[in-house]
């Protein structure tokens, strides 16, 4: 039997949230079993202070709330195994831009995500691109715009410079604006 | 400035606030500059499209739980 949350009389069951917790994490650490630990410390932390819990409508807010905690956490201890170093060999910039400065493509007008492929497939095709974002760049990214940290709360959690910082995440976004633009918008005229 | 640089104002701009002469120098290149306005559009979907995604997949957790 999974566990149960029984403090409402009204039993949830925790099992059924792990493989969003799972996604979640994953899209954070970038490291699965990283994630499977994330989560279950997640869920065991949820168990342990059920008491705490007063009403099921702040279930989401709560297990979320633990689990970006334990994220926050892993990527704190495995600072080495992880570092949020800039790579100096990344040339992506120079690909996408001409020696004068131009963009070597011209960007496009984007439409909203609801007006092409439908929203599911563009949230598949955001999973996608996030995911293959050189590590670093993902994971700062994503405490920048998932967890929404400022880069001053970043640089001070994760001991990154202001600097660095800002270049992976310069770098991150406009790789997911390039993927974006090529899983996407090109995408729909295939 | 180059579209190059002005990127580097574009994605700054969505981490902290730029100064003065930053803020006068972007909006004069956007001005002038058929691309970049589109980047600016861009990364802004692209920050609000994250947010979508985080909210509707915490979502799911709270329809799970139940």
């Amino acid at each position: 039997m999974s566990p149960t949350l029984e403090a409402t009389g009204d039993p949830i069951d925790l099992e059924a949230l792990r493989p969003t917790l799972i996604r979640i994490a994953r899209l954070h650490l970038r490291n699965d079993a990283w994630a499977e630990d994330a989560v279950s410390e997640t869920l065991l932390a949820v168990l342990e202070r059920r008491a705490e819990f007063a009403g099921r409508s702040q279930v989401k807010t709560w297990v979320v709330g633990i689990l970006k905690h334990k994220i926050i956490d892993t990527l704190r201890v495995r600072r080495r195994e992880a570092p949020l170093d800039v790579d100096p060999d990344d040339r992506h910039e120079d690909d996408l831009f001409k020696a004068d400065g131009h963009y070597e493509i011209p960007p496009s007008d984007w439409p909203t995500p609801d007006e092409v492929l439908g929203r599911t497939q563009f949230f598949e095709i955001l999973q996608l691109c996030i995911d293959r974002l050189p590590p670093p760049q993902a994971r700062i990214f994503m405490l920048r715009e998932w967890m929404e940290m400022s880069t001053s709360e970043i640089c001070k959690e994760l001991a990154v410079t202001p600097t660095n910082a800002g270049v992976l995440l310069h770098r991150a976004r406009l790789r997911l604006r390039e993927c974006l633009q090529f899983r996407w918008i090109q995408a729909k005229n295939a | 400035m180059s579209c190059r640089q002005a990127a580097w104002l574009i994605t700054a701009r969505l981490d902290r606030e730029l100064g003065p002469l930053e803020r006068a120098a972007l909006a004069f290149h956007l001005h002038i500059c058929d691309a970049c306005p589109r980047v600016v559009a861009q990364l802004d979907l692209l920050r609000a499209a994250t947010r979508d995604l985080r909210d509707d997949l915490e979502q799911g957790i709270q329809s799970e739980a139940r």
